[in-house]
């Protein structure tokens, strides 16, 4: 099998509530959003600081509905699954190898993102020419040695993809509620009711540094 | 059907938590067995194995539980993990009721409560609990489970709105799922995000809070809470599993501790803590009671509440009306205990009650140290993740009026010990 890694600084994310309602309209009909509580999804905002890659260094953010993960006797059970309904990144060339090499939906623009890291928090802000997307501040907790399985859903045309992810590095994770996003009225947000959406978290991720592994992609 | 398939591979089996085997896309319902049952039996034994531990003696002060890792019977520990506030459970007097009544009545009800289950004990145990409410009427279920999911879907509907705190039981949550109405949560005692929450909506409200939050100790804010709901036109039902028969001057619970026993609309209890027994009730209004005589589900299509059970509840009613000192003990073990913990540099969140949430926020390590507990005389639960939010993980504390103070500083000593030899201790 042909792996593909990319090497990161930081990876911060976060899981909000979402309406339902919303999930499945951004959801394929094959796929089904995991509710956290009745008639209430999950979002989860992922930002990257990629310091190596086959497309160089570059920042990504990822925006996700969580979905239940496939099962698949004697590989390993992911700890969650998502599907990616909009992702930007800061450099052309990435945009480029992800939308052909994973089949990932790209705002088709090159943002601008900026990592602060301080007093054990990371806030991310992403602009469009100058203009805010989102900010999203995470949280440290307890950094332990990790490596986590995920399952990413893809679509190309009718065609049901996936491919498996795995996350090897120092990993955080806790439910504090300390975290924070703001998201803005954009192009990427647009399929989302902002109102619906939470504006802390129910759970906060901080990985790094390390490794992002993909598998080959499989056709489900 | 055999699923001959190999399972799922887990590569850090405490990496994973129910939740991770909640839900999964495939074709067979029963796909989710196997790799569930792998880690089942791996987690079982690095800590899990510490949930339904046998006890082998009444909930009492003391309690004798089967350490099912080494098959010995442990006897004697302390025991700070049933809600057997009050003592009740054991009292003699309440064992002799039920004596008696297994004597007239046999072991069940035999019958819905609403064709045949219905005996003349019940009927009084509900005006005892209408008049110890200070309510027009009351109506019993069969558990406190049950008295949530046939009250709000016995009450509200597809189109109304229905607002819970974030930390609601799941019995409420459940309830919400079944009366089809929108569903949402506020942020955990923040009467603002209620108000954003109700903010809007034309329909139907209800709002449920809880007395005592079950995880945690603390109380709901109820008079900002009250006022939102006014302002918002919303309904408030307030659920007292952990503090009816406790708090306030006559031991109503909360909503009389704050001096807002008749503007809460509906109330609810459980008889399985304070009481020591079984089963659950729905206080208010007899418009509201006789409405929900035909509409609570879980409550008709269930057998009534066994005679026994509800003689005890009787006679446990009548103590706790007789002796308001029970409640004074309580809440002066309550103190004790809370200065004890606090004194030794112990976190116990935001307690304000009964329930101490001893935090330990390490959801592997504390099964470890919850087995160095239990082997060194303390009987108290971990609670992790998805019961609390990761790494919230806490030891729950329950106190009882009838713990002695030389319990209490057993107890407390060995969890300060224990504690402290695993560095939670700051």
């Amino acid at each position: 099998m042909q792996l593909t890694t990319y090497e990161f600084k930081h990876c911060i994310g976060a899981m909000f509530e979402m309406s339902t309602v919303d999930a499945r309209k951004i959801l394929p009909g094959h796929l089904h959003p995991l509710e956290v509580q009745h008639t209430r999804s999950v979002f989860a905002v992922l930002a990257f600081q990629f310091t190596d890659s086959e497309v160089g260094a570059y920042d990504e953010v990822v925006l996700s509905v969580v979905t239940p993960p496939r099962i698949e006797p004697g590989k390993p059970l992911p700890q969650a699954a998502f599907y990616p309904f909009i992702l930007a990144t800061s450099t052309e060339a990435a945009r480029q190898h992800a939308i052909e090499r994973w089949s990932l939906p790209h705002y088709m623009k090159d943002l601008e993102f900026s990592f602060e890291e301080a007093g054990g928090k990371m806030r991310v802000s992403v602009l469009d020419e100058g203009s805010p997307v989102l900010e999203l501040t995470v949280s440290e907790y307890s950094f332990k040695p990790t490596t986590n399985p995920y399952h990413c859903f893809m679509t190309d045309g009718d065609e049901r993809l996936k491919v498996n992810i795995f996350m090897n590095a120092a990993h955080s994770q806790h439910e504090e509620e300390t975290g924070e996003l703001i998201l803005y009225q954009h192009p990427m947000t647009e399929s989302l009711d902002l109102e619906e959406v939470s504006s802390y978290p129910f759970r906060e991720e901080w990985y790094g540094p390390g490794i992002q592994t993909f598998e080959e992609v499989e056709r489900i | 059907m055999e699923n001959e398939k190999p399972a799922a591979v887990l590569s850090n089996a405490m990496a994973y938590d129910y939740s991770n085997f909640f839900s999964a896309s495939g074709e067979d319902p029963f796909d989710l067995l196997d790799p569930f049952g792998k880690w089942w039996d791996e987690v079982r034994l690095k800590g899990y194995y510490q949930y339904e531990l046998p006890i082998h003696s009444a909930p009492s002060t003391r309690v004798d539980v089967e350490d099912t890792k080494t098959g010995e019977i442990r006897r004697g520990l302390i025991n700070f993990a049933s809600y057997n506030y009050l003592g009740l459970s054991y009292r003699p007097e309440v064992k002799e009721a039920i004596k008696a009544a297994v004597d007239e009545y046999g072991a069940g009800s035999s019958g819905s409560p609403i064709l045949s289950g219905t005996t003349a004990l019940l009927q009084q145990l509900a005006a005892d609990v209408a008049r110890f409410k200070g309510k027009e009427a009351a109506m019993i279920f069969p558990t406190g489970y049950s008295a949530n999911v046939g009250l709000i879907a016995g009450l509200m509907r597809a189109g109304d709105l229905v607002v819970a705190d974030q930390y609601a039981h799941a019995s409420i949550v459940d309830g919400m799922i079944l009366s089809k109405a929108q569903s949402r949560f506020f942020r955990h005692n923040r009467p603002q995000e209620l108000n954003r929450k109700l903010k809007g909506f034309d329909g139907k409200k209800l709002v449920v809070v809880e007395g005592v939050y079950s995880m945690d100790g603390d109380l709901a804010p109820l008079p900002e809470i009250l006022e939102v709901c006014r302002a918002r036109g919303a309904r408030i039902l307030i659920d007292e599993a952990h503090s009816t028969f406790l708090f306030g001057e006559n031991g109503r619970g909360v909503a009389e501790h704050f001096g807002l026993d008749d503007e809460v609309d509906i109330h609810l209890g459980t008889f399985s803590k304070s009481l020591g027994g079984q089963g659950g009730f729905v206080a208010g209004s007899k418009a509201l009671i006789d409405y929900l005589r035909g509409f609570s589900r879980s409550r008709f299509f269930s057998c009534a509440l066994a005679p026994p059970i509800v003689a005890g509840l009787i006679k446990a009613l009548e103590l706790v009306e007789k002796e308001p000192e029970l409640r004074k003990n309580l809440f002066a073990n309550v103190e004790f205990m809370q200065n004890r913990l606090r004194d030794a540099g112990v976190d116990i969140g935001d307690s304000e009650s009964q329930v101490i949430p001893i935090m330990i926020r390490n959801d592997e390590t504390i099964f470890d140290i919850g087995e160095q507990l239990f082997r060194e005389g303390v009987f108290i639960n971990p609670v992790v993740y998805p019961a609390v939010g990761k790494h919230k993980s806490r030891f729950r504390m329950s106190i009882s009026a009838a713990h002695s103070l030389e319990e209490l500083e057993e107890g407390a000593e060995i969890i300060v010990r224990v504690l402290d030899r695993n560095g939670i201790i700051s």
